[in-house]
């Protein structure tokens, strides 16, 4: 049948050209559906060419992939329409070929000059969601010199991390048509066309189209096909280099001036064509892939050569074989060489990067003896402590007058040194100058060739003012801004800790709460910085009237409780509310003026015989609080009393 | 080895408002904006060709990145010359690494049908924003119709009300940008004047903190190497980046070409004779500081041309 075809056609060819006046181009057209579809649609441009073109003719051939490199191979072609994939490999073998034009393809009224691959399924194969699914599944293609059949897709499977070469089962298949149909039928679990066929089909057989799915769907503005992979341009038509350049120029006037309304662009289902494309990105495709013509050459065979070169090449081997035994020798000795200079070149450009590092860290660094004596320290370390290096050397770390170590510190540290070999965390030392820092320290013993330790190696960094920072945080989230004294979420703490103490213990706890008479009239009568001063004064007199394990805290406004732990008896605890009243009552010079409050002081006992809480407790002692506000202020009152509930009174004036 | 140990044990015990930056400490985390110009970031961002350890975060406004990059949140951001110039003034380390687009066309003045060129503008109102590219868009303007500052009436409006404006007739001219120059063409604006008449002055670019992109070199490297390959893109596969880009940002393709045509996007040949001493960018940055009036503008420190990959084009 082909036989037959090429022979109509050479007696074609032989009777045009003994007419004379006539030129005769082939047009070769990639098969991408059926040859009937694509006869149907192409033979209305190859006659609108042919009318275009007065002294020509021009035959359409619609070639499957393997006819059309045969025919390209005779130079029986004169213009192509192939996919871009294709059109690298023709132009890597004709290189004055080139493309005239790029095919705009047209959907709904839009002409886009760009096409895509699309990876179909069908849609039950819901354990098919995604690429990275298609491993090891049976795929249909129609060859893989395809850019929208193929290599498109491939690109997005490199980039999801397949390989092509070991994921896939791959099936070709004689055009895009068939593809769709083996997927339809089972035959393949996916398939692989080029964008727009799918829409096609889907005027064609609506009853089909639900069943498909399209995989890895791309956003693209205004592409009327789904797609995908990224886009690629159009089919371009190619003028191989046998056509003359007049016949060039009236093709490719031709082509550009097709409206899309024209019967040969509706027939090809086209918009037209627009100028040729820059086809860079077929061409990155195509490298990235290793794809035609940027695959490797093909290997010859080894047996072809011995067959015939073997007399030489036995001869050659011989030589090559003394030789390579001399080079061998030769290389050794080189390579000893080398090897002994890069070896002193390590070693001497490692001296020097070390001792670099050393005098121009921004750590301080001290390394001692394995007694610890100090052997040398860096610059930085002089600046961190104010020691010099004359002053250290010599010494023990001793002379940076560590504090804050207890011996479980010190031990701690020891153990870490010797279980891991270092140790690291925060220390606080003295500065040359009296002041304490902070530094971040890190401490490695090395150890020499018997596993002895020979010397450690200190590196620190200061952290002072990290550390002051962490203190200001810890304080504001503890203390009182105005008065320095704790708040309430501290008093809660100590006074749960007390309360635990005095379970354990047979010492008392006393809570007092105390309530200021007569702030608001100090505030509204000389103004809240004076409502301040006072706040701040009074706080300051409770802190001197209690001792140090006594608590003060400010709840609040004006309102103050404090913790008074380990009484002996209760008489000790009224004592000393006794005095925070006098001291309370004492006025407060301001600017000239003296501001005087009292207090109302609420008392209350811990244990007692039911058990409670500190809230409860808190209550108790507030409660108590009301009682001596209620019976007329500047006193205090007992939780728990009984009677007249006056069990102080105003002290003596 | 030792610095960065220190830093993150310190950012671990102290102050709380440092744990954002720590975070991932080497990670470098871009801030930017829907603008054409970054979208070759954006192209890199969405073919996974930006380095694992770099992240875009994107912002609303320039100032939310200006924000950001002072709080530690951001290393480095897309921002407009004058931008990366006042967030130096205010003492953050910032260098320009990277141009990313030059405006030749996008700043743009549109005027009533009436008036025809820059001279026609005196006795009349201008729109115009206080910012600095809008000042030296109105400097060029006034000199191009031969006028002083006292011959026109300013209105000080920022971008999103200049339309309203426009509409209700308070303005006569508008010294705007993409996407608001359109809305106001649409409006009857005729443009009269744009930034084609003074080019080299008006540039986007990639700003680092100095101190983030210390310890972190090789990403800012790969990052300009991920924007250079989305450019590529953008370039070369053109139809596919610009459906890409308006699918994003819901434009039609037509309006997505449009938004890209004031702009020159420079490749790595270009960006290094712009970034080189002497060079276009400088000469930029120069002139900006006279019109922001900057003390202490530290110009000899403002580019940082050494983040550029090496070979021309890639591979």
């Amino acid at each position: 049948m082909k036989h037959l075809r090429r022979l109509a056609l050479l007696l074609l060819l032989a009777l045009s050209a003994g007419a004379g006046a006539t030129q005769q181009l082939v047009l070769g057209v990639l098969a991408v559906r059926p040859k009937p579809v694509m006869f149907e649609r192409l033979q209305p441009l190859a006659d609108y060419l042919d009318a275009e073109l007065p002294d020509t003719d021009i035959t359409l051939q619609v070639l499957d992939q393997d006819e059309l490199e045969l025919a390209l191979a005779q130079h029986r072609l004169d213009l192509v329409l192939t996919n871009p994939s294709h059109y690298l490999i023709i132009r890597s073998r004709d290189s004055l070929g080139g493309a005239l034009a790029t095919v705009l393809s047209h959907e709904n009224g839009t002409s886009v000059g760009s096409l895509g691959g699309v990876i179909i399924t069908l849609e039950h194969r819901k354990e098919i969601a995604e690429i990275a699914d298609l491993r090891g599944q049976r795929i249909g293609i129609a060859g893989t010199r395809d850019l929208g059949g193929f290599q498109a897709q491939a690109l997005e499977l490199v980039d999801a991390g397949l390989s092509i070469e070991r994921d896939f089962r791959f099936v070709e298949m004689e055009h895009h048509d068939a593809v769709l149909q083996a997927v339809l039928d089972g035959e393949v679990d996916a398939g692989f066309i080029r964008s727009g066929l799918l829409e096609g089909f889907a005027l064609e057989h609506p009853e089909a189209r639900p069943s498909l799915r399209v995989l890895h769907p791309q956003h693209l503005a205004d592409f009327p096909y789904a797609v995908s992979t990224r886009l690629y341009p159009e089919w371009p038509l190619v003028a191989l280099s046998s056509i003359d350049q007049d016949a060039v120029r009236q093709i490719t006037t031709a082509l550009l001036t097709l409206p899309p309304d024209h019967p040969a662009a509706q027939a090809a289902h086209i918009g037209g064509f627009a100028p040729p494309a820059d086809y860079l990105p077929v061409e990155r495709l195509a490298r990235t892939l290793r794809m035609p013509p940027y695959d490797e050459p093909p290997p010859i065979a080894p047996r072809d050569v011995w067959e015939q070169y073997w007399p030489y090449l036995a001869g050659g081997g011989a030589a090559l074989l003394v030789i390579s035994a001399l080079l061998a020798m030769l290389s050794r000795r080189n390579r000893q060489l080398v090897h002994l200079v890069r070896e002193r070149d390590l070693a001497q450009s490692g001296l020097e990067l070390a001792a670099s590092v050393f005098s121009h860290a921004r750590e301080g660094i001290l390394i001692t003896d394995a007694r610890q004596r100090i052997l040398d320290v860096n610059d930085a370390f002089t600046r961190l402590t104010g020691y010099t290096r004359a002053e250290a050397v010599g010494n023990t770390p001793q002379i940076l007058r560590p504090t804050r170590q207890s011996e479980a510190f010190q031990a701690a540290q020891q153990r870490s040194l010797d279980e891991h070999g270092y140790w690291e965390g925060e220390s606080w030392s003295r500065h040359r100058n009296g002041e304490e820092r902070a530094h971040l320290l890190t401490m490695t013993a090395v150890h020499n060739a018997d596993d002895q330790v020979s010397h450690f190696v200190m590196l620190f960094s200061d952290i002072t003012r990290q550390k002051e920072v962490e203190a200001q945080l810890k304080r504001n989230a503890h203390y009182d801004a105005l008065t320095g004294l704790p708040n309430r979420v501290l008093l809660a703490d100590r006074l749960n800790q007390a309360m635990a103490h005095a379970r354990r213990g047979d010492r008392q706890l006393a809570l007092a709460y105390i309530d200021l008479d007569g702030f608001k009239e100090v505030n509204d009568g000389y103004g809240h910085q004076a409502g301040d001063h006072l706040l701040v004064v009074l706080a300051e007199r409770m802190r001197a009237t209690l001792r140090e394990s006594d608590t003060v805290a400010r709840l609040g406004g004006d309102e103050f409780v404090t913790v008074l732990a380990n009484q002996t008896d209760q008489a000790a605890s009224i004592a000393l509310v006794q005095r925070m009243l006098e001291a309370l009552n004492a006025p407060v010079p301001y600017q000239g003026e003296s501001l005087a409050v009292s207090a109302s002081i609420g008392l209350a006992f811990f244990p007692q015989q039911a058990s409670m809480d500190a809230d409860q407790f808190l209550r108790q002692a507030d409660q108590a609080m009301y009682r001596a506000k209620l019976s007329g202020k500047n006193r205090f009152h007992v939780f728990g009393s009984e009677g007249p509930a006056l069990n102080g009174g105003p002290p003596s004036t | 080895m030792l610095r960065r140990q220190f830093l993150t044990c310190a950012c671990g015990t102290a102050a709380l408002a440092l744990l954002p930056a720590c975070q991932g400490r080497d990670a470098l985390t871009i801030g930017t904006l829907p603008w054409p110009g970054y979208e070759p970031l954006y192209l890199a961002e969405h073919f996974g060709w930006l380095p694992t350890t770099v992240r875009l975060r994107k912002a609303h406004s320039a100032s939310q990145s200006i924000a950001g990059l002072v709080s530690g949140e951001l290393d480095g951001a897309t921002l407009t010359l004058d931008e990366a110039l006042s967030a130096r003034a205010t003492g953050l380390p910032l260098s320009v690494v990277l141009v990313l687009n030059e405006s030749v066309g996008a700043d743009v003045v549109l005027a009533r049908p009436d008036i025809r060129e820059p001279a026609d503008l005196r006795g009349h109102r201008i729109a115009v924003e206080r910012s600095a590219v809008g000042g030296i868009v109105l400097r060029k303007l006034l000199a191009a119709g031969g006028l002083q500052q006292s011959d026109v009436t300013l209105v000080d409006l920022p971008h999103d009300q200049q339309p309203a404006a426009w509409n209700e007739g308070l303005v006569d001219a508008v010294i705007t940008y993409a996407p608001t120059d359109s809305q106001i063409e649409r409006a009857g604006g005729q443009r009269i004047f744009d930034s084609r008449q003074f080019p080299g002055t008006i540039f986007d670019i990639l700003a680092v903190r100095d101190d983030r992109s210390r310890w972190r070199k090789r990403h800012v490297r790969d990052l300009i190497a991920a924007h250079l390959r989305g450019l590529d893109h953008l370039r070369t596969s053109r139809d596919d980046a610009l459906r890409r880009i308006a699918a994003w940002r819901g434009l039609s393709l037509d309006e997505a070409r449009r938004a890209f045509s004031g702009l020159a996007l420079p490749d790595l040949t270009q960006n290094r004779s712009m970034l080189a001493p002497g060079g276009t960018l400088e000469q930029a940055a120069a002139n900006l500081v006279r019109v922001m009036g900057l003390q202490d503008p530290r110009l000899d420190t403002l580019i940082d041309a050494g983040f550029l990959p090496e070979l021309a084009g890639p591979a």
